[in-house]
C-alpha cells in the first residue's frame, strides 16, 4: 500500500500566525473578546453591588466603619440676640422710652438764663 | 363699694384736679401781671433816670436857683421810681418761686417775709426822700438804699438761685424714676435668663454721669447760697449769678449725657430707634 491511498487524516487548519503566537507563548484570545468580557463582567459586578447597596441588605459581611453621627443642626435665629429681646414690646420698657423721649425734650429746652427774672440794672451812684 | 360712693370719689378727685390746675394758672397768670408791673416800674425808672442825669447836668453848669429845683424835683423822683422798681422786683421773685414747681412752701415763705420786710423798708425810705429838701441831704438819702443794697442783692439773687437750682432737681428727680425703673427691669430680664450685659454696663455708666452731676450741682448749690468765703469779713457776700448759671448748665449737660446712655441700654431692649 502506498501513503496516497490511504485516506489523509483531517487535520483542522489553523492560522499560521496561532500557530506561531502558541509555540511563542502568547495569548491566544483575540483582542476584541477578552476585552468586552472583562468590561461586561466589570459593568455586572459594579450592577450588582449598586443593586445591594440600594436595596441596603449587603450581603457580604463587611464591616462598615461606623459613620458621622447625624443630628439636626442648631436652629441659628436670622435676628441677632442682641437686636431684640423679649421684652421689646412690654409695658414698662415701652412706658421708660416714651418717658425718656419726653425727659429728653424737656432738657434741651431748660433755660438757667432766664432773662425775666435778672436782677435791674439800677444806678447804685445817684448824687449830685 | 356703691355707686353713690364710686361717683362721689370721682367726683373728687375731679375736684382736686381742677382745683389744682386752677392753682397753676392762677400762680402764672399773677406771675404775668407782676412782670409786666415790673417792666412799666423799669420803664418808669430808665424815665425818670434820663430826667435826672438832664437835671444835674444843667444845675452843674448853671448851678442857677432853677436848675437846682429841677435837679431836687427829678433827684426825688428817680429816687423813689429806683425804689418802686426794687419792690416790683421783689413781687416778679415772690411769684415766680410760687409759680415754679418744685419750691418749697417754706422757701416760699421765708421769701414772702424777706419781701415784706423789705418793701416796709422801701416804703419808709421813700417817706425819707419825700422830707429830704436839699440836695445834701437827697444825696445822704440815697446813699442809705445804696448801703441796703448789697442785703438786696444778696436775697433776691438767693431766689434767683431757688428758682433755677429747682428747675434743675426737678430733671434730676425725673431721671432718677427712670433710672430706677431701669434698674428694675434689667433685674426682670436677667431673671428671665436673657443676657443683660449692655444694659449693667450702661447702668454703671449712668451713674458715673450722675456722680459728676452731683459736684456740679453741689457747686451751683454753694454759689446760690451767699456763703461768704472769707468768714471774718464784714461785708454782704455777693453771689454771682452767671458763675451759678455755668454751673447748673454743666450738671445739665451731665444728665443729658446720661440720658443718651440710657437711650441706647433702652434701644438694646428694644431693637430699635428711640
Amino acid at each position: 500500500m502506498t501513503d496516497a491511498a490511504e485516506p489523509s487524516m483531517v487535520t483542522p487548519s489553523t492560522p499560521a500566525g496561532l500557530t506561531e503566537g502558541v509555540k511563542k507563548g502568547k495569548n491566544l484570545m483575540p483582542f476584541f473578546i477578552g476585552g468586552g468580557v472583562i468590561l461586561f463582567l466589570g459593568l455586572a459586578i459594579s450592577g450588582i453591588i449598586f443593586g445591594l447597596s440600594l436595596v441596603n441588605k449587603p450581603t457580604l459581611d463587611v464591616k462598615k466603619e461606623p459613620g458621622p453621627v447625624t443630628e439636626e443642626n442648631p436652629v441659628v435665629p436670622l435676628v441677632p440676640t442682641t437686636s431684640r429681646s423679649r421684652f421689646a414690646s412690654d409695658a414698662g420698657v415701652l412706658k421708660l422710652r416714651d418717658g425718656l423721649k419726653e425727659l429728653s425734650v424737656d432738657l434741651d429746652t431748660v433755660n438757667f438764663f432766664e432773662p425775666e427774672i435778672t436782677p435791674p440794672d439800677i444806678d447804685l451812684n445817684l448824687k449830685i | 363699694m356703691s355707686l353713690q360712693l364710686k361717683i362721689v370719689a370721682v367726683l373728687g378727685s375731679l375736684a382736686i384736679l381742677i382745683s389744682q390746675i386752677s392753682n397753676l394758672n392762677s400762680a402764672r397768670a399773677d406771675y404775668q401781671t407782676a412782670y409786666r408791673d415790673y417792666v412799666y416800674n423799669y420803664s418808669v425808672y430808665k424815665n425818670a433816670h434820663n430826667d435826672y442825669q438832664i437835671a444835674k447836668s444843667s444845675y452843674q453848669t448853671y448851678h442857677t436857683l432853677t436848675s437846682q429845683n429841677e435837679a431836687v424835683a427829678r433827684f426825688k423822683t428817680v429816687l423813689k421810681a429806683r425804689d418802686n422798681v426794687i419792690s416790683a422786683y421783689y413781687d416778679l421773685l415772690q411769684e415766680k418761686l410760687s409759680s415754679t414747681e418744685g419750691i418749697s412752701p417754706d422757701t416760699k415763705s421765708t421769701f414772702g417775709t424777706i419781701s415784706q420786710s423789705e418793701k416796709a423798708y422801701l416804703t419808709s425810705h421813700q417817706k425819707r426822700v419825700d422830707d429830704a429838701s436839699t440836695l445834701s441831704d437827697l444825696n445822704a438819702v440815697s446813699q442809705e438804699f445804696e448801703s441796703r443794697y448789697g442785703q438786696i442783692s444778696l436775697e433776691t439773687k438767693q431766689a434767683i438761685g431757688n428758682v433755677l437750682l429747682t428747675k434743675e432737681a426737678n430733671l434730676k428727680i425725673r431721671l432718677d424714676a427712670l433710672v430706677s425703673d431701669l434698674t428694675r427691669k434689667t433685674e426682670e430680664i436677667r431673671q428671665s435668663g436673657e443676657d443683660t450685659g449692655i444694659l449693667d454696663r450702661g447702668l454703671i455708666a449712668a451713674n458715673n454721669k450722675l456722680d459728676f452731676y452731683e459736684k456740679q450741682y453741689a457747686a451751683a448749690k454753694l454759689t446760690f447760697s451767699g456763703v461768704k468765703q472769707d468768714r471774718f469779713s464784714q461785708t454782704v457776700p455777693t453771689i454771682n449769678v452767671f458763675a451759678g448759671q455755668q454751673s447748673l448748665a454743666q450738671a445739665n449737660q451731665y444728665l443729658r449725657e446720661t440720658m443718651t446712655i440710657l437711650k441706647e441700654a433702652v434701644r438694646s431692649i428694644t431693637g430699635g430707634q428711640i
